[in-house]
């Protein structure tokens, strides 16, 4: 069954660089808790590391590109620290269902949360965050409570002379009509 | 009925092969649009498992219009651990619905240890892969009657513990599951230049009757390596390789698999009909090996 123990560690090794860093520092001690032998360990020592670093970011740039689809004002808010806020979260999740992008997404927004962003950018990932569960999961309506008046935000991207004003922003599902609006 | 005469057309008329797009959403309009330019489309099943009613109805309007091959990302074909019966299951249905020709998956795999690492990863070319792949595969065909073919993937990292080369891995593999080959000609041009292998030694390693449909479309250059983003037009390398494996098979179909930098539509249609009118001039009575895994 060398294969299977192998693959999970591979599969650990393309998708957490802290990992990676410390199996290229001490392969056998994180070779053995994967339950490997020392021949297995070593022939994944063999691969070259630039080749494994090299393919672990490749996947991690392909599923920000994939996820910010998702969440373009956000990515936007948080312009340049986008990517390192990303890439924080991706080592804390994995998405499980079909659906995978889109999980990314809204687990980013959720993540985003705990962490110390602005409070603006903090609404904005909020607001995208409803709109995903309202959209991509099919809810009839999703609703979510504002600090700021963020319109002026969505309209032309500038986060100057943001008001602060507590709003509801509401989706719903009547039939087949979809409404948006603020309370 | 749409459907059957179209197949039975092509079928009648030579050159047979069909030439198609990978569908994705901001094509949709422009599809159909082009209906009498485009022979058949790939979906990706992945689109359309736990979809909201929407996609289903795309789906029937599409199925409606257009023969369509099922493409699925997640089988995880060569995970050591099994398949996934439940995403076996959704691919199950989707298929089924579909009614295709045959549909397809990759020589990758996709998750380990409750880890979805998100991508087509590569596995080392030895005999306990093989097994693993011959055991999934089979639990596949098992449980999905239509024809099943598979890709070859692109990687950016090479096993020291290989026992063979890819070609030889991926013979003795068609050769064990009886299955189809999806041959992705970019990915095989990516591969060949990345490792520095011969691509024309690779189609002469592959049992090039199995092959039965082709992925075509741009490379993508970072730095010093080639990469398959699927977001650039097809280069006059891709179309080479695409030439030769004309050349020396019959095809079923070949679709272009454009995920990326979406260009104008007529961008896209001209790339069709140049895959087409590569397939025109090459077929002049040359003897080719027929697609066994197809025809029987």
């Amino acid at each position: 069954m060398s294969l299977k123990e192998q693959q999970n560690l591979l599969a650990r090794l393309y998708t957490d660089s802290d990992l990676r860093e410390k199996f290229f520092a001490e392969p056998d001690k994180i070779g053995f808790d994967f339950n490997l032998t020392r021949r297995e360990i070593a022939e994944i020592v063999e691969i070259a590391p630039q080749e494994l670093d090299f393919f672990a970011e490749s996947l991690f740039w392909k599923r920000l590109r994939e996820a910010e689809k998702f969440i373009p004002l956000t990515v936007k808010i948080l312009g340049c620290d986008f990517p390192p806020l990303f890439r924080q979260f991706s080592q804390t999740f994995n998405p499980q269902t079909v659906r995978k992008h889109l999980e990314d997404a809204l687990e980013f927004c959720r993540f985003l949360q705990k962490g110390e962003v602005s409070e603006i950018a903090l609404n904005v990932a909020l607001f995208e965050r409803t709109k995903i569960e309202f959209f991509g999961y099919g809810k009839r309506l999703a609703f979510c409570k504002l600090a700021f008046e963020i319109e002026p935000f969505l309209a032309d991207n500038r986060t100057e002379n943001l008001k602060r004003k507590q709003k509801f922003a509401v989706w719903i599902k009547l039939g087949n009509k979809t409404r948006h609006f603020y309370i | 009925m749409k459907e059957n005469n179209r197949i039975s057309k092509t079928e009648d008329q030579r050159p047979k092969t069909r030439i198609g797009l990978g569908f994705r959403e901001p094509f949709r309009a422009d599809i159909f649009l082009n209906q009498d330019k485009i022979d058949f489309l790939e979906i990706t099943t992945d689109h359309y498992l736990d979809a909201k009613p929407e996609k289903i109805e795309e789906l029937k309007l599409l199925k409606e219009h257009f023969p369509l091959v099922p493409h699925s990302l997640e089988l995880s074909l060569g995970s050591a651990e099994g398949i996934d019966e439940d995403y076996l299951e959704k691919i199950a249905e989707i298929v089924e619905f579909v009614k295709p020709e045959w549909f397809s998956d990759h020589l990758c795999f996709t998750r380990s240890g409750g880890v979805k690492i998100g991508h087509l990863a590569p596995v080392p070319y030895t005999d306990e892969s093989l097994k693993v792949f011959v055991r999934n595969i089979s639990k596949v065909k098992k449980r999905i009657s239509a024809p099943f073919i598979l890709e070859n993937i692109t990687y950016l990292m090479q096993f020291p513990s290989s026992q063979m080369r890819e070609s030889v891995f991926i013979s003795k593999l068609l050769d064990e599951t009886d299955c189809g080959m999806l041959l992705d000609v970019t990915n095989l041009y990516i591969n060949a230049r990345n490792f520095g292998f011969d691509w024309r030694r690779f189609l002469d390693e592959i049992p090039l009757e199995r092959v039965v449909q082709l992925h075509f479309v741009g490379l993508h250059k970072h730095k010093n390596l080639l990469i398959d983003a699927h977001a650039d037009k097809t280069q006059n390398e891709i179309w080479d390789v695409f030439g030769e494996v004309v050349k020396r098979c019959d095809l079923k179909g070949a679709i272009l698999e454009r995920d990326e930098n979406f260009p104008p539509f007529n961008e896209i249609l001209e790339e069709i009909e140049t895959a087409r009118n590569i397939i025109s001039n090459e077929f002049e009575g040359t003897a080719k090996p027929v697609g066994a895994a197809l025809h029987g």
